[in-house]
C-alpha cells in the first residue's frame, strides 16, 4: 500500500525551465487535490495575509487605543479577545500583529533568499578555493550563536535613522534592520541546501554539454542552474517564513524585538501576557494561538510544496 | 578513514578561528561598554579614570593587538578574566557548561524519541488520517514557541492543580532522580520544538527508501510490512537523519538561552544573557567560543558517524 | 553649633521613630530590646492607618510573644546572583542580602528604616563638637571562626580599616566612596575599642552612612588572603557562608560563636536564586521557598494560592522618573528646553497616576519630588507640579511651540515598555512626539551616563538619607545625573552640613521645591513590592529592598 503512492512522488528532479509555468499551475492543482494539510496551511497563510493587508478594516479599534473596554476584561461581543491591562482591544492588536509578523517575515525571507541563492549557487557552481573559503565562513556563522549576532547588529544601529523610512510604525528603521538581521541569519544557514542542489545540477550532463558548446558561466547559471534550484528555494522560503516569524517573536519575548508602539504577537506575549496572564489567561491564549497558527500554516504549506516540487530535498 | 578524520579536523581549525574573530569583532562593535558601566558607579571619576580602567582591562591597546593576545591566551586554554566578577572565565563556565549540554542532550534525545516513530508512521501511512494527525502534531510542536509553553507550564498547573515543575537545580551527586526530574520539563518543551524537523526528514527519507528497488523486491517476496520497514528501510533511512542532529545542536543551544532563564537553570545560556547586558567581553567571547566549538565538534562527529554507517560515502 | 544635652543624633533618631509597631517580644534579641528602649518613645506623627499598602515601610512581626523554637532551615528567594560579596563594592540587593547575614556594621537601620541603632558599636556615636565623632566598639566580639580570621576579636582597627578602605576613588572599586571621601579628614584609634573620626566639615549624613549596609565591617586578613572579597563573606554576623553554587543557591550555617548567645535560632539559611517573576511566584506558591518578594503583577495569584501566608506591600526604593536632558555649565538646556515653560508644559502633561493605574493597577505611590514619601520626614510635602493638561497646552502655545519630536530611551522590560507607550500617548496631547527607543540594559547605561539624550525613563534608587538622593543627582558633583543649578547646589551643600534637624528638614523641603519648580524631570511614582512569608516563619519579616534585615531572630514553627 505504501507502494501505491510512490508514482506521485516520482517527479523529475531537474525540470525543464521552459515548461515551468504549466508545471507550477500543476503544483497548485495537486496541492488542492492531494495535500489537504498543505491546503490548510495555504488557507491559514492566506488568512493572516488578508489580516495584515486589511488590518485597519478588520480591527474594530485602533492598535493602541486606550479605553477600548475594561481593564483586563475577558472576551465579550465588544472585545472578541478581551482587553489588556492598558484597556486596549486584544483582537485589534492581534490583527495588527499580523501586519508586523508578515512584514518582518517577508522582508527577512527576501533577503535570506537573496543571500542563500547567491552564496549557494556561486559556491556550489565554482567550487575550488572560493567554495572552500565561503564554506568555512558559513560554518563559522552557523556555529555562532544567533542571539549575540542580533543584539550586536541592533545595538549598532540604535540611533540610526535610515533616510526614507518613517520614524515610527512597522517600517521604522530599527524594525527593518531587525528583519534584515533575521534574514542574514536564515540566509547563511540555508545556503547549504542551495549549494547542495547546485552541486547536483552541475553534475548533470546537460551542463557539461552547454559548457562544451561554449556557453559562459553567467549564461549557464541564469538559464540552467537557477531554474533548477527554484524548487528548494521556494520550499526553503516558505518554511523560513515560519522560522522568521517565530524568531521575531522570541526576540520580542527577550525584549529585543520590534519597538513597543507596534503591536506584535511576541511583544504581546512578553509584555501583557507574561505579566497578567494569571489574571486574564486570554491575554496569553490569543496572541499565542495566532503566532502558532501562522507558523503552522507556513510549515504545512512548505512541507506540501516540498513534496510536490522536490521530494528529495533534505531540509530539517 | 584516518585521512578523512584528519582532513575534517583540519578544516575545523579555520572555522574556529573565524568564530573567535567574529566574536571578538562583534562584541567590540556593540554600543555600550564595561568602562561606562564602571564609571557610572563612580561619583568622583575624573578624565583620567577612563584611561585607567581601559588600561586595567587591556582595552587601551589597538584591536588587532588585543586579538593576537586573545588568540595566544585561548591556545593556552585561558579565556581571560570576567570584567564583571574578576573571576577567570574558565572557572565561570566550568559548572555551567555541563548544565547546558545536558539540557541540549536530553532535548535532542527526547526529540528523536518523539520524531522518529511519527516520521515512520507518517511515511508508511502516507496521506492517511494517521499521517495527517501525526504530522500536524509534530509541526504544531515546532510552531508553538517554547517560551510560551514554558511560561504556561510555570503558571497554570500551580494555579489549578497545586503542582509545579521543580525550579531549583539539584546536583547529580546529591540526588540523581531529582536531577533528571529537574531537566525533564524544559528538555521536553525543547524536544517538541526540535521534533518537527527531525520528523520531517525521517518521513522524507523513509519515503525515498520505500521507493527503492530492493524494497519493492522485499514487498514482492511477500514479506510482512513490519519486516520490510524494520529490516530493509529503517537503517538506510536513518543514516541521513543523523546529520540533522548536527544541525539541531545549534538550535538546541539557542533554545536553552530562553529556557534556562525561565526554569532557573545555572547554564551558560543564562550566563551569556547576563554577560551581554554587562558588556563583559571576555565572558561573551568565552561562551560563544565554547558553544561554537561544541557545534563544530558535534558536526564533525556526526559526519564521521555518517561515514562509518554509510559505506557509500567517499572520504574525499 | 554644639548641642549640650542630648546630641543631635539622639534627637534625630527620636523624631525618626514614627512607626506604629515597635518591634518587641520574644522574637527580638537583647540588642533589639535595648534599642527599642532607647529609641522607643513616641507614636507622635503616626498619622496613617494600618493599611499594609500605606506609604511607609512597615514591618510585621509574626510570632510576637511566642516562645522561639531553635533549629531548622529557613529558605528564601533571591532575585539574582551577586556580582561580588564585597559590601563596599557591590551595592546590589543580592550581595547585600548575603552580607547582611555574615557581616555587621557599626550601626544599622531598624528594619523599617525608621531609626538608626548601634550594632557593633556600644551606642550611637558621640559628637563632642561638629567636627568629631567618637565611637566605641562593643567588647569581646569575635569574627567567625574560619580561615583566615579564625575567630579573632574585633577591634577599633577593623572599623578604621573598613571605613578607610572605602575612602578611595580607585578605578571600579567602591561606588559609595563619596560617603566619607569628601567629608572625613582622618580616622584614629586611641585604644582597641575607640574610633575617632575627624571631619573636614560638619556632616549631617554621617550616621546614615555608617548605618548603610554598604559600609559594613570586614577584616583585613580576608582581603589580603584572597585579594578581594568576591567570593568570601567573613564577618562577625550570625551566619557563616558555607556554599555558593553559582546561579543556584547560597547555603549559610549558624555561627556558633555569635555575640548574642542563643542566637540565631535557625540552624541554616538557604537562598534560592530565581530571576523570572513568574518562576519566583510559583516557587513560593509551591512551597519551594518560605519567603519571597513578589512583583506587583504576580501578587494576586500568590495571594489566591497562599491565603495562609504573611503578607505586606511596601513601596520599592527603586522608583520612576521621566527625565529631560541633563545640563552642565558647558551644555545647558537646548532649545526649546531652555524655556522653563516648555519643561513645565511637558511635566504638567504627564499623568503619573494614569501610568500607575494602567500598568500596575494603581499599586504604588506617587511622589512629589526627588525623595520618596517612604521617607516621611524628608519627602516634599506639597504637590507643586501637578498634572494639568490645560495648563500644559496653554504653556506650549505661550512658548510658541507647535510641536516637538524627540527620542525617549529606557532599559527594556515588559513594564517599562508599557510605560513608554502611555507616556507617548499623554505627550501627544500637547503635540510632543516621543520616538520610543527601548534599549537593552548596557546600551541604555551607555547612553544615559553619557548624558546625551532628549528624554529618558530612569529607575533610580532612593535611600534613607536625603543627602544621597539630592547630592548625587542634583548636586555639584552629581554622578548619576547632571544638573546645572548653582543655587540648588549651594542648598544641597548646606543641608549636608546642617546639624540642626529641624533646620535641615526645612532646607531639604526648600531645595526639593526649587528643583521640582525648575522642571528638570517629572518625578513619577514608585511601585509596591509584595512580601510574602510562610506562616511557619516567625520572628522576622521583610524590611525594604536593600536593607534585607538580619535573620538573627527568625525562627521556624515547624
Amino acid at each position: 500500500m505504501a507502494q501505491s503512492q510512490t508514482p506521485a512522488l516520482e517527479i523529475p528532479f531537474s525540470v525543464d525551465y521552459r515548461r515551468r509555468l504549466p508545471f507550477y499551475a500543476d503544483v497548485l492543482r495537486r496541492l488542492v487535490r492531494e495535500k489537504p494539510l498543505g491546503l490548510l496551511g495555504a488557507l491559514l497563510v492566506l488568512m493572516f495575509f488578508t489580516m495584515a493587508v486589511a488590518a485597519p478594516i478588520i480591527a474594530p479599534y485602533g492598535k493602541d487605543e486606550i479605553g477600548a473596554g475594561p481593564r483586563l476584561g475577558g472576551p465579550t461581543m465588544d472585545n472578541f479577545f478581551g482587553t489588556d491591562n492598558l484597556t486596549r482591544d486584544v483582537f485589534s492588536r492581534v490583527v495588527y500583529g499580523a501586519q508586523v509578523s508578515m512584514t518582518i517575515g517577508f522582508l527577512a525571507i527576501l533577503l535570506a533568499t537573496l543571500i542563500s541563492v547567491s552564496i549557494g549557487v556561486i559556491s556550489g557552481y565554482f567550487t575550488g578555493w572560493f567554495d572552500m573559503f565561503t564554506q568555512r565562513l558559513v560554518d563559522a556563522f552557523i556555529a555562532f550563536p544567533g542571539l549575540v549576532f542580533i543584539i550586536a547588529v541592533s545595538s549598532m544601529f540604535l540611533d540610526y535613522e535610515a533616510p526614507g523610512l518613517p520614524t515610527s510604525g512597522v517600517f521604522q528603521t530599527q524594525n527593518v534592520i531587525l528583519a534584515l538581521t533575521i534574514g542574514v541569519l536564515l540566509g547563511v544557514g540555508s545556503s547549504r541546501v542551495i549549494r547542495g542542489a547546485t552541486l547536483t545540477v552541475k553534475s548533470q550532463t546537460y551542463i557539461e554539454a552547454s559548457r562544451a558548446i561554449g556557453a559562459g558561466h553567467g549564461r549557464i547559471i541564469f538559464s540552467h542552474v537557477l531554474p533548477n534550484v527554484m524548487a528548494p528555494v521556494i520550499t526553503l522560503a516558505t518554511l523560513g517564513l515560519g522560522t522568521a516569524i517565530l524568531l521575531e517573536a522570541s526576540l520580542s519575548f527577550l525584549g529585543l524585538g520590534v519597538t513597543p508602539d507596534t503591536p506584535t504577537w511576541g511583544g504581546m506575549l512578553n509584555r501583557e501576557a507574561r505579566t497578567f496572564m494569571s489574571q486574564n489567561v486570554w491575554l496569553a491564549i490569543f496572541p499565542g494561538a495566532a503566532l502558532s497558527l501562522a507558523v503552522f500554516g507556513f510549515n504545512m504549506l512548505g512541507d506540501a510544496l516540498r513534496d510536490l516540487l522536490d521530494p528529495r530535498l533534505r531540509t530539517g | 578513514m584516518t585521512q578523512y578524520v584528519i582532513r575534517r579536523l583540519l578544516l575545523a581549525i579555520p572555522t574556529v578561528i573565524l568564530v573567535i574573530f567574529m566574536t571578538f569583532l562583534i562584541v567590540r562593535l556593540v554600543q555600550g561598554d564595561i568602562v561606562e558601566l564602571i564609571l557610572a558607579e563612580r561619583p568622583y571619576a575624573d578624565e583620567g579614570a577612563r584611561e585607567e580602567i581601559e588600561k586595567d582591562l587591556g582595552l587601551d591597546k589597538p584591536v588587532p593587538v588585543q586579538f593576537v593576545y586573545y588568540l595566544r591566551d585561548v591556545a593556552r586554554g585561558d579565556l581571560g578574566e570576567s570584567y564583571w566578577t574578576s573571576r577567570p572565565v574558565t572557572e565561570e563556565l566550568k559548572d555551567r557548561l555541563p548544565v547546558t549540554f545536558e539540557l541540549g542532550f536530553y532535548a535532542i534525545v527526547m526529540g528523536l524519541i518523539i520524531a522518529i516513530p511519527i516520521g515512520i508512521l507518517s511515511a508508511t501511512r502516507q496521506d492517511t488520517l494517521a499521517d495527517y494527525g501525526a504530522r500536524s502534531f509534530a509541526i504544531l510542536g515546532l510552531s508553538v514557541p517554547y517560551f510560551f509553553t514554558a511560561t504556561l507550564l510555570i503558571v497554570f498547573p500551580s494555579k489549578w492543580f497545586g503542582w509545579a515543575p521543580p525550579l531549583t537545580y539539584t546536583n547529580w551527586a546529591d540526588d540523581p532522580i531529582d536531577h533528571v526530574y529537574y531537566f525533564f520539563f524544559p528538555a521536553l518543551l525543547l524536544a517538541f520544538s526540535l521534533a518537527g524537523s527531525v520528523m520531517r526528514l525521517t518521513r522524507t527519507m523513509m519515503l525515498e527508501v520505500l521507493r527503492q528497488d530492493y524494497v519493492r523486491t522485499a514487498w514482492a517476496k511477500g514479506l510482512r510490512e513490519r519486516s520490510v520497514v524494520t529490516r530493509h528501510c529503517l537503517k538506510n533511512a536513518f543514516i541521513p537523519v543523523i546529520t540533522i542532529v548536527g544541525l539541531q545542536v545549534g538550535v538546541a543551544i539557542s533554545g536553552t538561552i530562553i529556557l534556562e532563564s525561565i526554569f532557573n537553570m545555572p547554564g551558560v545560556g543564562r550566563y551569556l544573557v547576563g554577560a551581554i547586558s554587562q558588556r563583559d567581553y571576555p565572558s561573551i567571547q568565552g561562551v560563544v567560543l565554547v558553544l561554537a566549538v561544541a557545534v563544530v565538534l558535534v558536526n564533525i562527529l556526526v559526519d564521521m558517524t555518517y561515514a562509518v554507517l554509510d559505506p557509500r560515502i567517499r572520504y574525499s | 553649633m554644639v548641642h549640650d544635652e542630648s546630641s543631635y543624633w539622639q534627637r534625630f533618631d527620636r523624631s525618626r521613630l514614627s512607626r506604629r509597631r515597635v518591634l518587641k517580644g520574644a522574637g527580638l534579641g537583647s540588642v533589639g530590646i535595648a534599642t527599642a528602649s532607647i529609641l522607643g518613645c513616641g507614636d507622635d506623627d503616626d498619622d496613617d492607618d494600618d493599611d499594609a499598602a500605606g506609604p511607609s515601610p512597615t514591618t510585621l512581626s509574626p510570632g510576637q510573644g511566642e516562645q522561639p523554637k531553635p533549629g531548622g532551615t529557613f529558605t528564601l528567594h533571591m532575585g539574582g546572583s551577586p556580582r561580588s560579596l564585597d559590601p563596599h563594592f557591590d551595592t546590589f540587593p543580592y550581595c547585600t542580602a548575603i552580607v547582611n547575614c555574615t557581616n555587621e556594621g557599626v550601626l544599622r537601620f531598624k528594619p523599617d528604616l525608621s531609626a538608626i541603632e548601634p550594632e557593633l558599636a556600644q551606642a550611637l556615636p558621640e559628637n563632642p563638637d561638629d567636627l568629631t565623632f567618637s565611637l566605641t566598639v562593643k567588647q569581646g566580639i569575635k569574627f567567625q571562626d574560619i580561615d583566615p580570621v579564625n575567630g579573632r576579636e574585633l577591634t577599633s582597627e577593623d572599623v578604621k580599616y573598613s571605613i578607610e578602605r572605602q575612602m578611595t576613588d580607585e578605578a571600579g572599586k567602591f561606588q559609595h566612596s563619596y560617603f566619607f571621601l569628601g567629608a572625613v579628614d582622618s580616622i584614629t584609634t586611641p585604644d582597641a575599642s575607640t574610633v575617632l573620626f575627624k571631619m573636614k566639615k560638619a556632616y549631617a549624613p554621617m550616621l546614615s552612612y555608617l548605618a548603610s549596609p554598604w559600609t559594613m565591617v570586614i577584616n583585613r586578613e580576608t582581603v589580603e588572603q584572597y585579594g578581594d572579597l568576591t567570593e568570601h563573606a567573613i564577618g562577625t554576623g550570625p551566619f557563616i557562608m558555607r556554599n555558593w553554587q553559582k546561579d543556584v543557591k547560597f547555603e549559610l550555617e549558624k555561627n556558633p560563636n555569635y555575640r548574642e548567645p542563643g542566637l540565631p535560632y535557625v540552624d541554616r539559611l538557604e537562598y534560592l536564586i530565581a530571576i523570572d517573576p513568574d518562576t519566583t511566584a510559583t516557587m513560593f506558591t509551591d512551597r519551594q521557598v518560605q519567603a519571597a518578594v513578589i512583583g506587583s503583577n504576580q501578587k494576586d495569584r500568590v495571594k489566591g494560592d497562599r491565603g495562609d501566608a504573611n503578607y505586606q506591600a511596601v513601596p520599592s526604593q527603586f522608583w520612576r522618573q521621566f527625565r529631560m536632558s541633563p545640563t552642565t555649565p558647558e551644555a545647558p538646556y537646548q532649545a526649546p528646553f531652555d524655556q522653563v515653560r516648555v519643561r513645565e508644559a511637558i511635566v504638567s502633561a504627564i499623568d503619573a497616576q494614569q501610568v500607575l493605574d494602567l500598568v500596575y493597577g494603581g499599586d504604588g505611590i506617587l511622589t512629589n519630588g526627588p525623595i520618596l514619601p517612604i521617607y516621611e520626614q524628608w519627602a516634599l510635602k506639597e504637590e507643586v507640579a501637578p498634572y494639568d493638561p490645560a495648563k500644559a497646552k496653554r504653556l506650549m502655545s505661550e512658548a510658541g511651540l507647535n510641536e516637538f519630536t524627540g527620542d525617549i530611551i529606557w532599559a527594556t522590560s515588559p513594564e517599562a515598555d508599557q510605560i513608554g507607550e502611555i507616556l507617548k500617548r499623554q505627550l501627544a496631547e500637547i503635540n510632543v512626539t516621543l520616538n520610543l527607543t527601548p534599549m537593552e540594559l548596557a546600551a541604555y547605561y551607555n547612553q544615559t551616563y553619557s548624558y546625551k539624550y532628549v528624554f529618558s525613563h530612569h529607575v533610580p534608587l532612593n535611600n534613607p538619607d536625603p543627602d544621597e538622593n539630592l547630592s548625587s543627582y542634583f548636586g555639584r558633583n552629581g554622578r548619576f545625573f547632571k544638573y546645572h543649578n548653582p543655587a540648588v547646589w549651594d542648598l544641597i551643600d548646606k543641608q549636608a552640613s546642617e546639624l540642626d534637624l529641624e533646620k535641615r528638614k526645612q532646607i531639604v523641603q526648600d531645595v526639593q521645591k526649587k528643583i521640582v519648580l525648575d522642571f528638570p524631570m517629572k518625578f513619577m511614582f514608585t511601585v509596591n513590592l509584595h512580601e510574602f512569608t510562610d506562616p511557619a516563619v516567625k520572628g522576622w519579616f521583610y524590611p525594604v529592598d536593600l536593607y534585607d534585615g538580619r535573620k538573627t531572630t527568625a525562627w521556624l514553627d515547624a
